[in-house]
């Protein structure tokens, strides 16, 4: 009996508490405002990291690296849970949908913000999240097939100028980042070319290498095998100081190479932005500590990819930039 | 040789051969429970295999793997629900002879077909992946499309009384499919502007949709006083495999192996393609094809070797390629990254000895995966006895639980109730809903490799009679509709006389 009044009065307690925390939600559930309030211990529960992109891909292998980390460097678990589709933008809404205690994170990219608003109607803008942190670069490289005559940027020309159309594999659709990167590329290199959309970056650089397109778009670590053994060729990379590969050696970019076109891919980890500011502190530290970590850095170098540190303000520039620059290119390929 | 050696070396540890049984286990049970698949499994072990040695983490994701695939024929065969998409083919069969009061000789058959399948696969996958992978890369868009037209052809094999009903129920199919982003064109199709259904209908929920909820519907009329048919304990494990049975099955045993084999290594397809193949291929060259459908022991042997001889195969794309054979080695490829192992041409130049070991382990995997699925069967042969008033409750459950757990979304449980009442009219209308199925499968394989094609061709057909992978497809698809077409009109003059 004694027991059953303790659970009552006990169950009236939590009730009052919830009652309580509910109350002190802005009634706009306002973007800007403060959020629900800094927690002292935070984080006192497993922090989940939304990712919008599919297992086993670079950003989620870095992120489940990452999320490794959580009992050591934030002393709870980290879990990766995978939202996939809509072009990252159903991981977006889940985000924005969780509550704005910080015990959420998502990985964003650039596009999200400067490309895919131009070909779906999207319910989020970059003021609604908080960049904390990099998390990878991505380096697009167009690449032809050693056996084709196709070496350089030069025998494209000669190649299209013979009466030929260049077929090209890109890693997905319109409204695909490598899709309008290598269609803006041939726009201004004036050349007939025709986009074949794969599956992912595996399937548009197997569709190379057996022959089947003439071009891919790739990003590493999926070409890099196929470069140093010699069976593809790379023609350039969209970032503008071109790029070093281990086993390769530097790639030039196209800006190097006279064609005024760049685009620098990135991941990076974000918050809801009216996550208290504390928590994103704390959030980012853990996040610079597992960087930090030795044997973080170990498992990265073995899978050939590099952690990237940028900061909240360089990424937002960053993305500032990209957002310009696509207002040039898109109406280019449209 | 040397790496052989070393990779041997690096297998022969008892952690190695601790942890195959526990993967196998889990993979079994995940594969049996429909709406879990091997697929999830593997997902939940990931981050259980961090700490572990990159062989001893990749075995028990391995195991996993087949365990499942082998697991999904459990309730395909006894509760008539393929626990995963490679499994649907052993539905013809397998339910029909459980229902016969067969099931205990079912599930052994399905092990052992399995097993000589996985057998086969994994030693395909150690003495043959490079050559197999060489002709991988000969797949262009025209060769997955007249794969895509061959696997197709199977509807006619498997429509057993009209083949209109088949081609309608694949027709359905393919237009589920359609649902969601389109690849190529990037634009959004059939969504109503719903964002749930951006990223299409998951194969897994329209499995659980079409089969599990639409046969609880239809056993709407049972009634337990009459319908349940008590069972006495010691007769359901009596009822072994005959010599005679055995010897039956060695050629669609073989055959299926092979085809999975064949299949497996071609990425983008999977084990569900090879069991459907195999399946209509034994059943056109038996020579009493009437018997399938109706509890022919060989039916559940030609699939269910052929779906677990994918399994190995669809590693050789991916070790040496670095693509993907299926869902499951896409998961397992991230967990090779994971482990410091990045899939691709120069896997085997850098890491041989741990590859050798993983391959080599793939082998014990399956002899494993015979032991422990016979303490298995004997303990699921009792499921039959469970009274279908219970049983449908705990299956529902199952159902829900697993198709919540797919996205996390409460979303894909309204998409299960709704295509199980569709597939519940549909049944009662006669149609089977095994083209169904196919029609969700290759659809997307057909569509968007039949537009590649024609983006690479400049629009001309001719690009799949010219290239001889493609027409040879083409031409075996041809073939088998010829075939059956005959056998069809034999029978109708026959019945005439």
């Amino acid at each position: 009996m004694k027991g059953k009044r303790l659970l009552a009065a006990m169950t009236a307690g939590v009730l009052a508490l919830s009652m309580a925390a509910c109350s002190k939600q802005p009634a706009d559930g306002g973007q800007q405002s403060a959020g629900s309030g800094a927690e002292e211990n935070f984080p006192s529960k497993q922090v989940t990291i939304i990712m919008p992109w599919s297992l086993g891909g670079g950003p989620d292998t870095i992120a489940r690296q990452v999320a490794a980390y959580g009992e050591k460097y934030l002393g709870v678990p980290v879990i990766v849970e995978n939202k996939t589709g809509g072009a990252g933008t159903i991981a977006m809404n889940a985000a924005l949908q969780e509550k704005d205690d910080g015990y959420s994170m998502v990985v964003a990219n650039g596009p999200l913000f400067s490309l895919t608003p131009s070909f779906q109607n999207v319910s989020y803008t970059l003021d609604d999240i908080t960049p904390l942190i990099g998390m990878r670069i991505t380096e697009f490289v167009v690449l032809t097939n050693s056996k084709s005559n196709l070496k350089t940027i030069d025998d494209l020309k000669a190649y299209a100028a013979a009466g030929n159309t260049i077929k090209y594999a890109t890693t997905g659709g319109p409204g695909n980042d490598s899709y309008t990167m290598i269609a803006v590329l041939f726009k201004m290199l004036d050349i007939p070319a025709e986009a074949i959309p794969y599956d992912g970056g595996q399937d548009a650089i197997n569709a190379l290498v057996g022959g089947h397109v003439d071009v891919a778009i790739g990003s590493p670590p999926v070409y890099r095998d196929y470069v140093a053994n010699g069976e593809l060729n790379c023609l350039g990379t969209f970032i503008p100081e071109g790029v070093d590969v281990e086993g390769i050696g530097h790639i030039p970019s196209f800006k190097e190479q006279g064609i005024d076109v760049e685009f620098t891919g990135m991941d990076y980890f974000a918050v809801r932005s009216s996550v208290p500011e504390e928590h994103k502190q704390i959030l980012t530290k853990f996040i610079q500590d597992v960087y930090a970590d030795e044997e973080f850095q170990k498992a990265m170098s073995e899978m050939d990819m590099k952690a990237w540190a940028a900061t909240e303000d360089e990424i937002k520039t960053m993305i500032e930039e990209q957002t310009e620059a696509m207002k040039e290119y898109i109406p280019l390929i449209q | 040789m040397d790496l052989f050696l070393e990779g041997l070396s690096v297998l022969l540890q008892w952690q190695n051969f601790l942890i195959i049984p526990i993967g196998l286990a889990l993979g079994i049970v995940v594969g049996a429970i429909p709406g879990l698949t091997s697929d999830l499994g593997i997902i939940l072990c990931i981050p259980l295999t961090y700490g572990m040695e990159p062989t001893m983490a990749i075995l028990m994701l391995l195991a996993i793997y087949c365990g499942g695939t082998y697991g999904g024929s459990i309730t395909a065969i006894l509760i008539n629900t393929p626990g995963t998409s490679a499994n649907a083919a052993t539905l013809f069969d397998g339910y029909p002879m459980a229902r016969k009061g067969q099931a205990y000789k079912a599930l052994s058959m399905a092990l052992f077909a399995s097993t000589v399948g996985g057998l086969l696969s994994a030693f395909a996958l150690l003495f043959l992946a490079p050559q197999i992978a060489k002709i991988t890369l000969l797949f262009g868009p025209a060769e997955y499309l007249a794969l895509a037209v061959f696997g197709l052809s199977v509807i006619a094999g498997v429509s057993n009384k009209s083949i209109f009903k088949g081609l309608i129920g694949a027709c359905i199919g393919i237009f589920v499919s359609t649902v969601g982003m389109d690849t190529i064109s990037g634009s959004s199709r059939f969504t109503f502007g719903n964002i749930n259904l951006m990223s299409g209908i998951d194969l897994i929920i329209a499995l659980i949709g079409l089969f599990a909820i639409s046969e609880i519907m239809m056993k709407s009329q049972y009634n337990p006083k009459t319908d349940h048919k008590q069972v006495s304990v010691s007769s359901i494990t009596k009822d072994k495999i005959t010599r005679e049975e055995y010897r039956r099955c060695r050629k669609p045993i073989a055959l299926g192996s092979l085809i999975g084999i064949i299949i497996g290594a071609t990425p983008g397809t999977g084990g569900g393609l090879a069991a459907f193949i195999s399946y209509n291929q034994t059943k056109q060259s038996s020579k009493h094809p009437e018997t399938f459908g109706e509890g022919e022991i060989e039916g559940v042997a030609a699939s269910e070797s052929a779906n677990n001889g994918a399994c190995g195969a669809t590693m050789i794309p991916m070790l040496t390629l670095g693509v993907p054979g299926d869902g499951a080695t896409a998961i397992l490829m991230g967990a090779f990254m994971i482990h410091g192992m990045v899939p691709g041409p120069m896997l085997f130049k850098e890491q041989g000895n741990i590859l050798y070991a993983i391959m080599i382990g793939l082998i014990v995997v399956n002899v494993f995966m015979y032991l422990i699925g016979r303490v298995f069967t004997r303990l699921y042969a009792h499921i039959t006895r469970i009274p279908y008033e219970i049983l449908s409750c705990i299956v529902l459950t199952f159902c829900i639980a697993g198709s919540y757990s797919t996205n996390n979304r409460l979303y894909d449980i309204y998409i299960i109730l709704i295509f199980g009442i569709i597939a519940y009219f549909l049944r009662r209308m006669d149609f089977q809903l095994v083209p169904v199925l196919l029609g969700i499968v290759l659809g997307p394989l057909a569509e968007d490799n039949f537009r590649r094609a024609m983006l690479l061709s400049d629009g001309s057909l001719s690009i799949f009679v010219t290239r001889p992978i493609s027409l040879l497809f083409l031409a075996v698809a041809v073939g088998s509709l010829a075939l059956f077409a005959w056998r069809n009109h034999k029978d109708k003059v026959k019945a005439r006389m």
